[in-house]
């Protein structure tokens, strides 16, 4: 059959290199799973369930220091989530589970009014488990956690006054505590979704070899450094600053915006390291590991220095342009991950590539 | 109009300029007229550059243009001297070609407040263009509608019935549109992102191609309201093969390729695990060879291109190729590309785009 000959002159030429191998590669996906996705989610358990009695105990306790407490706890969180949050395989793909922890951008900022409504009116619905897991993403998560905390209104948290705003939020903390166990339990070592991690084969739906589970690993770099760039910076930094959006920005309420970004940045670099991914790289080019890292090393440093509100940070022209250089910071780490480290390994022709088209 | 808008406003026209400057050479010309079939494919260069190739059957390159951005889906039209690539979202031009060079490229563009989703096709006759586009600002799906026969002008615009209209096919009888709704709310301020996952919904339509009235809208089930169909082929007899794109865990084994026809429910295709986890989540092309009664699917993503009876549904052939996308029907058979750099059976110094279009 003509189709067969042609397709096949096609497969003859496109056998794909294999630099590495398979024990190499076995050993990158263990050293990450125990090394970056068990402690990580565990680590986000282990918060989830210390936010959740905090704030039961400032329900039932209400009073300024037990409020700082759990704004403290609250910020905690956000930080163990910003570490992991762009690792986005297995179990926090499915029932929006992504969604019900931090819904965002939200553009037209219908999560901020639906929890306004609730508060406004009461809505008894928000304030039990059961009953919120029913309702939109949107004031399941972070996003309603934090205007709870440290929206308008806060202060009422401190006394009777904030009952009904304290039991939203204890039910949104039950909520992460949930969900948070779910990812934590779907990934020990006896489970099926870690024995599909370390074992690509056939009909293995993450991975079939040990191409497609290196492609998974940069490829979840590089579309975490660009979420990170686009999505998280993108969202208030613009070309000019007469068109920056400070009140776009993530967690600009708590001040957490630049923390949750260089979180997040620390999580990458976290998963970089662990991975080691860079002794599969021909010998001539393993300095790629290092100049990747200097890149992150680079964006982290200059976000230490920018650990102030976002708001402040857009009106300073100092600060304004760290911020733009912090971008760069971000592109660059991208580009040798997406481009240099990616082609010598033989992977995909960039990640963005077959992205949703 | 707003910055971003006048930004892209001015990207254009420094494109449009040097355009003018890659228009068909006579050896292109002479080489063009020995070919039984043309087809064009978007590239990217190794140096990062964008661009429009026409390539013989054996993937002989013939000639190349200049693009403004990355290119995606091709429509062309035997009827029209123009063939069309649009460009990949959220860029807003698209450049119409003469395969037979006899005319120069036109760079058009959408209203501001819309951008293309990549894909289009022309009426029957080729006076008109419709193409998949996003009113962003409200996200609602729409059609836009170009006079082929004056430079592209834009002529107005109906509903595509969703959310994210993907690719857009004329039926057999060239009355009806088929589109194909991803169901995904993008927005050019966050290039790249899926804004509501949460609750996308994703359908195939039926549209009146002369009123816009919408005739069927066939909707996934709740169960698979993360699963995004994208791209589809439609056979003679207006049976239309999709696939998609889930957005959910690659645990959960989604149905990627479906088929529905005017008045037919739409299926689901029974696939193998092997063959179901060969896409990856990710169909990124379809197309029909009618003749032999076939039809292909793709995935860069997982490197396979599945060959299936158009009757049966059975698996014919599979395929495991690196970062394999385009496809296109050729005269026994179907043509294939990567992003490697492979054409059919050459290979060239660049990354192909996910789509093959034949335009002559």
């Amino acid at each position: 059959m003509r189709i067969t000959i042609i397709l096949f002159l096609f497969l003859l030429s496109l056998v794909p290199s294999q630099a590495q191998s398979d024990k190499d590669t076995k050993k990158l996906l263990s050293n990450v799973l125990i090394e970056y996705i068990q402690p990580r989610y565990l680590d986000l358990h282990t918060h989830a369930q210390n936010l959740a009695s905090e704030t039961e105990h400032l329900c039932h306790k209400p009073s300024a220091s037990n409020l700082g407490v759990v704004q403290s706890s609250f910020l905690s969180f956000t930080h163990s989530w910003a570490k992991i949050e762009w690792f986005r395989i297995g179990p926090v793909m499915s029932k929006n589970r992504i969604e019900r922890i931090l819904f965002y951008p939200d553009r037209k900022s219908t999560g901020l009014k639906q929890v306004q409504r609730a508060l406004a009116q009461e809505d008894q619905t928000v304030t039990s488990l059961k009953s919120i897991t029913q309702k939109s993403v949107a004031v399941q998560g972070l996003g309603a956690l934090e205007f709870i905390l440290f929206g308008t209104g806060y202060e009422t948290l401190q006394t009777d006054e904030g009952s009904f705003r304290c039991a939203f939020a204890e039910a949104i903390t039950q909520n992460l505590v949930e969900i948070t166990k779910t990812l934590s339990d779907t990934w020990t070592s006896e489970s099926i979704v870690s024995n599909y991690w370390l074992n690509p084969s056939a009909e293995n739906p993450l991975f079939r070899n040990d191409q497609e589970a290196l492609n998974m690993l940069i490829g979840t770099l590089v579309h975490g450094l660009e979420a990170i760039r686009d999505v998280r910076i993108g969202a208030f930094l613009k070309e000019e600053a007469k068109f920056d959006r400070p009140k776009s920005a993530l967690m600009w309420r708590s001040e957490n915006t630049t923390a949750m970004i260089s979180n997040g940045l620390e999580g990458l670099l976290e998963l970089f390291n662990v991975s080691a991914i860079e002794t599969l790289l021909p010998e001539e080019n393993s300095s790629l590991g290092d100049s990747t890292r200097f890149e992150f090393h680079q964006a982290i440093r200059t976000l230490n220095s920018l650990q102030k509100p976002i708001a402040g940070i857009l009106t300073s022209e100092s600060d304004r342009k760290q911020m733009e250089y912090l971008k760069l910071s971000v592109g660059y780490a991208m580009s040798r991950l997406d481009n240099d480290m990616s082609q010598q390994l033989g992977l995909s022709a960039g990640f963005s590539f077959g992205d949703g088209d | 109009m707003n910055k971003l808008e006048l930004d892209r406003r001015a990207f254009l026209l420094g494109a449009g300029a040097s355009l003018s400057a890659s228009i068909l050479a006579k050896p292109a010309f002479a080489k063009l007229k020995n070919q039984d079939a043309v087809f064009a494919s978007g590239f990217k260069s190794p140096n990062g550059d964008f661009g429009l190739a026409l390539l013989s059957k054996d993937g002989d390159l013939i000639q190349s243009y200049s693009l403004p951005a990355r290119g995606h889906g091709i429509a062309a039209n035997q009827n029209s001297n123009w063939a069309i690539i649009f460009a990949r979202r959220p860029e807003n031009f698209a450049l119409a070609f003469d395969p037979k060079t006899h005319f120069e490229p036109v760079l058009f563009s959408t209203p501001a407040d819309r951008h293309f989703y990549g894909h289009g096709t022309f009426s029957a006759d080729g006076r008109l263009l419709y193409s998949s586009e996003n009113d962003y600002e409200n996200g609602i799906g729409k059609i836009g509608i170009y006079d082929a026969h004056n430079n592209f002008t834009r002529l107005g615009e109906f509903n595509s019935a969703g959310i994210g209209p993907h690719e857009i096919i004329m039926m057999p009888g060239g009355k009806t549109l088929c589109v194909a709704n991803g169901g995904i709310k993008t927005h050019p301020q966050f290039p790249r992102t899926k804004l509501n996952l949460d609750s996308m919904r994703s359908n195939i339509a039926f549209i009146d191609a002369y009123s816009g009235n919408i005739i069927e809208v066939h909707q996934l089930p709740d169960n698979w309201s993360l699963l995004s169909m994208r791209h589809m082929a439609t056979d003679q007899k207006g049976n239309v093969w999709i696939g998609g794109q889930y957005e959910g865990s690659a645990f959960d084994q989604a149905p990627l390729v479906a088929r529905v026809s005017m008045g037919t429910s739409l299926q689901f295709i029974d696939l193998s695990s092997k063959h179901n986890v060969g896409f990856k989540n990710y169909i990124g092309s379809v197309t029909i060879n009618d003749k032999e009664g076939l039809v292909a699917l793709s995935s860069p993503k997982g490197g396979q291109v599945l060959i299936l009876d158009s009757q049966s549904g059975n698996v014919v052939k599979s395929h495991f190729t690196s970062g394999v996308c385009g496809l296109s029907p050729s005269r026994n058979s179907f043509i294939a590309s990567s992003e490697h750099g492979h054409f059919a059976q050459a290979k060239h110094d660049l990354h192909w785009d996910n789509h093959i279009g034949q335009v002559l």
